[in-house]
């Protein structure tokens, strides 16, 4: 507030009043959250924080005002709809894990599943995940997958269009300033849908690359989407579309094995075509190099998911008659036999009885 | 060069990159109040930015919370916020308003006897280690056990993984929260039985 703002020329300036504003406000409804938004243009908005503290606690960022989203009840709930569900962008992760969700968005679950840690999970929302707009961020894949539409909200209006739309080909927000992320509305399929995400720890993993896959036997269309690649989700139409004609619908199988193999190079190629603007970043194979991963490694963990991803949604077919055929053998009879052995419930031992190896030995 | 020489050209050696404040913007700061461990707290004069565990340790001398990565990544400053666990370095403090918060020394005060044998339980464990990991596990154990009274150890792996252990006890600390689960369960079937009588 050094320099006061610019006024009309020959216009004596303005003194200027500072007016007590309280620099943290903490809306409890959506409209009112969307007018403070609006009225301060200058203000940080946080919902669960846990993207922006990092930012404030090493001093990267000085707000000079907050607009907390977390007391704002109406887009914390679930809607389920006739075909779809609405999601509200101030739901956690875990809530996102919960029962009702991951049974009928299982992706959704398993995507929420892998976000951060358990404390992290608990305060991180889906909204603020999509607004923030982290190339490793695990919504904005998972979702497109499922062809999921965004609804946002501001001063004039509301907005409603897919999800990959939120960011352009850089990375660059397409929302407009004080414009709010109220829901995500999901369609419900009945087919199989999957996430699989490449990391470096079995918790608080930092996604490498991530990999979307949904499929519709309905429509008999397939969905395919990369997390991590660039510098925003991808979805990658041509493998969709090929994967479509290669499926027997019938079945909800695979005819030919060699399909997996074949759609997974599709991906990875796909991401080697890197889009304009990062050639200079560019490694041998065209993926996306950062600094913890290189772009060999990049194309080789999309396939690794991708063909995984594709063995778990639609299995090989035949594949009820070679389980059957393996388990007539007699290897899988005695490793039944072992398992059963295994798994026989101990007998019940009267409690304080429990044998103590360490004092039984020679000091 | 004496101890106190070196600390000062530890101190005056410079601050970490990027970390300069702002001198064109006076700190925007505000007055809150906050429930911790069932007591009503005034924080008054605070910058907004602050985090939950820099109010925990700096103005309410709460210090049983540490301060680890300040990046969520190790969970040694893990609370409970309406009996969920939060890493208390990514929440900010102002929006900790109107919510349960429960820190280390909330669980370890009073009579419970879930906190009392997680601690005496990872004490034993925890001997040869630094202890820097040990309250954020004791909170996030006693919210695990307070939704499963006898987790597997994977649901304990599941339920800790936010928790980094540089001393590596990680195998001994499933096994200490495993019997502590025992050991809860064991007193809560005595009480039982002895109200019975």
């Amino acid at each position: 507030m050094a320099t006061a703002p610019p006024t009309e020329a020959g216009a004596a300036p303005a003194l200027a009043v500072r007016r007590p504003r309280t620099a943290v406000v903490m809306p409890t409804s959506l409209a009112d959250a969307v007018a403070e938004v609006a009225a301060r243009p200058e203000a940080l908005v946080v919902a669960g924080g846990t993207d922006v503290m990092v930012d404030l606690n090493a001093g990267r960022r000085w707000p000079r005002a907050l607009v907390c989203l977390n007391a704002v009840g109406e887009i914390r709930g679930v809607w389920p709809s006739d075909g779809e569900i609405v999601l509200g962008a101030g739901l956690t992760f875990a809530d996102l894990m919960e029962r009702r969700i991951a049974a009928l968005l299982p992706a959704v679950a398993q995507a929420a599943r892998t976000v951060g840690t358990p404390q992290v999970r608990s305060q991180a929302t889906l909204g603020g995940n999509l607004a923030t707009g982290a190339p490793d961020g695990d919504a904005l894949p998972v979702l497109a997958a499922l062809g999921a539409e965004v609804v946002c909200r501001d001063a004039e209006g509301w907005r409603q269009f897919p999800v990959l739309e939120l960011y352009d080909r850089r990375g660059r927000s397409r929302l407009q300033p004080g414009e709010l992320i109220v829901s995500v509305r999901v369609p419900v399929s009945s087919g199989i849908q999957g996430f699989l995400k490449v990391g470096v720890r079995g918790g608080a993993a930092r996604t490498a690359v991530s990999v979307g896959l949904a499929v519709d036997p309905a429509r008999q269309t397939a969905t395919c989407t990369l997390g991590n690649v660039g510098p925003v989700a991808r979805r990658i139409d041509h493998a969709g579309l090929w994967l479509a004609q290669r499926v027997d619908w019938e079945q909800g199988a695979i005819a030919d094995p060699s399909t997996y193999e074949t759609f997974a190079r599709l991906v990875g190629d796909a991401i080697a075509a890197t889009p304009e603007g990062q050639r200079e970043e560019a490694g041998e194979h065209g993926a996306r190099a950062d600094w913890w991963v290189d772009a060999d490694y990049r194309r080789r963990a999309v396939e690794v998911c991708a063909r995984r991803a594709l063995l778990r949604a639609l299995p090989p077919s035949g594949w009820l008659e070679q389980v059957r055929a393996y388990q007539a053998k007699a290897e899988f009879k005695r490793y039944a036999r072992s398992v059963a052995a295994a798994e026989a419930p101990v007998p019940p031992q009267e409690p304080g009885l429990r044998r103590e190896p360490r004092e039984t030995g020679p000091r | 060069m004496t101890g106190s020489q070196i600390f000062d050209d530890m101190t005056t050696g410079g601050e970490p990159a990027g970390f300069d404040e702002p001198t064109d913007v006076d700190w925007p700061t505000t007055a809150y109040r906050l429930c911790v461990n069932g007591v009503a707290a005034s924080i008054d004069g605070a910058w907004i930015g602050e985090s939950l565990l820099h109010v925990l340790r700096e103005r309410l001398g709460l210090a049983g919370t540490k301060h680890g990565c300040g990046q969520g990544e190790c969970g040694a400053c893990t609370v409970l916020l309406d009996g969920r666990v939060a890493a208390a370095c990514l929440v900010p403090a102002v929006a900790a308003q109107g919510h349960d918060i429960r820190t280390i020394e909330g669980l370890s005060a009073g009579q419970d006897k879930l906190a009392e044998s997680l601690t005496r339980a990872l004490s034993e464990v925890l001997v040869a280690g630094c202890g820097g990991c040990a309250p954020g596990i004791v909170v996030s154990a006693h919210a695990l056990l307070r939704r499963n009274e006898d987790p597997s150890a994977n649901a304990v792996r599941e339920a800790l993984s936010g928790h980094l252990c540089r001393c590596l006890s990680t195998g001994r600390v499933v096994e200490a929260v495993r019997a502590a689960a025992a050991a809860y369960r064991a007193d809560a079937s005595q009480h039982d039985t002895a109200n019975e009588n």
